[in-house]
């Protein structure tokens, strides 16, 4: 099977199981409003749809352009590279009608895009303005997500193999890079750019507790998310190069043991910390343990999928903790920890744990996701925080002082998402 | 260009970055706070890191020069996250008050 050829066997499936994504999409979002405090429910679901919507517009009609697909070459220095942009505006949506491998890979994309706005908007969550976080989503589905998927889907970072004879090239199964660790860097970013919530750090003390307002939410997005994610690994691991239709078996199986083994790491783990184990955090590690599946579901075996997942569960509570704590980070989804951290350990054991090809260096693999996971993080924090920093001053990002104090519900939607409920007085404003 | 003049290359041009961060920081000193700067030089170092790595996979041909280096990348870009992060702590007591 050529990478542009698909059966229409594998069509078929792979766009049925791309039918299945949003579950993913909106489970997240039902995690955000969860996670979030009751007065500003309404604006979090709210602003979940809104920003899908614009993530949607915005990637058909730009970035699924320049993200594109193999198909535009430059000859420099002796080699092939991929280059980003060869497609114009709007020709990828013309190109919807084939029975070929790009529209599919554009249908994963919107959904990873999608994926990826609502990754920062839970970290703003009960301060950060919708029209502000629509703004961001402009750039971040038109241009940055498009970019990083390019690179390493089918640019430079995937053809490290073949360029710079580092073994397969930035491995990456399931767009976990532009989707996880970009969705955790914005995350960083817009906290860094809207500040923590008000009373969150104050002068003297630990910092205050401000516990998510519904469990339930929680918990019922971790397995709304869980179908999303099946469908989305397993129609990713059919798109791969070469894959044949059991590939789509073990990636779904991965997934599940990934996530299984992080929420019973985090569940022992939270257990021996507090006594008791955490439903939130729990909740974190099962994300958790899904978002390292999407960067190895295809490419690891059974044993590999369960370490890892078990890692990210052990480390996603602590860090939680950590950023708290101990480095005075106010992120009330832990998208930091959860995507960002979950999704960059996910990329790096991919280098050790992959299969790989008998002729293949194991090192040069390690060496090409160490290099796509540096690639990132040097230039994904900075540009990110200079471009957040001045639409901050175009767009404001924090909610004014008032609004905070209401809710967002009240200050931007002017009213309650649980209008027969007592609200009671802000404890957290001291 | 032999293995030892590509490395001692490599060397010069990342003390050359080196440089040119903490010269930057210096007029940065001048117009923002204190926190605000040690941030923005921990996005320097973090821009460091990138051109190290892809310079390391540009210029050197063993396996093992690049892992070093591009290790290396990864430690300075920890080190300008912790300088970022540093600054954000002191800026939140600031906000949150």
């Amino acid at each position: 099977m050529t990478p542009a050829a698909l059966s229409e066997t594998t069509w078929i499936l792979v766009f049925a199981l791309l039918l299945l994504a949003p579950l993913a999409v909106f489970g997240l979002a039902l995690m955000n409003t969860g996670l979030g405090r009751s007065r500003s429910a309404a604006q979090s679901l709210l602003g979940s749809v809104l920003l899908v919507a614009v993530a949607a517009l915005v990637f058909v009609a730009f970035g699924a352009s320049l993200a594109g697909g193999p198909g535009g070459h430059l000859s420099f220095g002796g080699q092939s590279w991929d280059v980003i942009g060869h497609a114009p505006a709007f020709s990828i949506a013309y190109g919807l009608n084939t029975l070929g491998r790009a529209p599919l890979m554009t249908l994963l994309q919107l959904w990873s895009v999608a994926i990826m706005v609502l990754i920062p908007w839970g970290s703003g969550s009960d301060r950060w303005r919708t029209v502000a976080a629509m703004a961001a989503t402009v750039f971040g589905a038109g241009i940055i997500f498009p970019l990083i998927a390019h690179w390493t889907g089918s640019g430079w970072l995937a053809q490290l193999g073949t360029n710079f004879g580092l073994a397969q090239g930035f491995a990456d199964s399931s767009n976990a890079a532009a989707t996880h660790v970009l969705g955790g860097v914005t995350a960083l970013v817009v906290i860094w750019v809207a500040g923590p919530r008000k009373g969150k750090f104050p002068k003297q003390g630990v910092s205050t507790a401000i516990p998510g307002h519904q469990s339930v939410y929680v918990l019922l997005g971790c397995g709304l998310a869980l179908v999303g994610w099946l469908g989305l690994n397993s129609a990713a691991a059919l798109l791969a190069p070469g894959a044949t239709l059991p590939a789509a078996v073990g990636a779904a199986v991965n997934t599940v043991l990934a996530a299984s083994a992080a929420v019973l790491a985090t569940f022992f783990i939270t257990r021996a910390r507090f006594g008791k184990p955490d439903a939130s955090l729990c909740a974190n590690g099962w994300i958790a343990g899904l978002v390292t599946s999407s960067g190895t579901a295809a490419l690891v075996g059974p044993g590999a999928a369960i370490f890892i997942g078990c890692v990210a569960g052990v480390i996603t509570p602590l860090l939680v903790e950590l950023l708290e704590l101990g480095l005075s980070i106010d992120d009330p989804s832990g998208a930091i920890a959860v995507h960002g951290v979950a999704g960059i350990w996910g990329l790096l054991a991919t280098g050790f744990f992959a299969r790989l090809a008998p002729t293949a260096d194991r090192g040069a693999q390690i060496l090409a996701q160490l290099v796509g996971i540096v690639v990132l993080l040097g230039l994904l924090f900075p540009l990110l925080y200079l471009l957040f920093l001045g639409l901050n001053k175009v767009v404001r990002f924090r909610a004014d002082s008032e609004g905070e104090r209401m809710g967002m519900d009240l200050a931007e939607l002017g009213g309650s998402a649980y209008p027969e409920f007592v609200i009671h007085r802000d404890e957290f404003h001291r | 260009m032999d293995h030892a003049e590509i490395s001692c290359l490599v060397s010069r041009s990342v003390a050359d970055v080196a440089m040119v961060c903490l010269l930057s920081i210096l007029p940065l000193s001048l117009m923002f706070e204190e926190w605000k700067t040690m941030k923005f030089a921990g996005f320097f170092l973090l821009f460091a890191g990138f051109f190290l790595a892809v310079a390391a996979l540009v210029l050197l041909p063993g396996l093992g020069a690049r892992i070093g280096f591009v290790l290396c990348a990864l430690a300075l870009e920890a080190t300008g996250l912790t300088l970022a992060v540093r600054s954000h702590m002191a800026e939140a007591l600031e906000v949150s008050r």
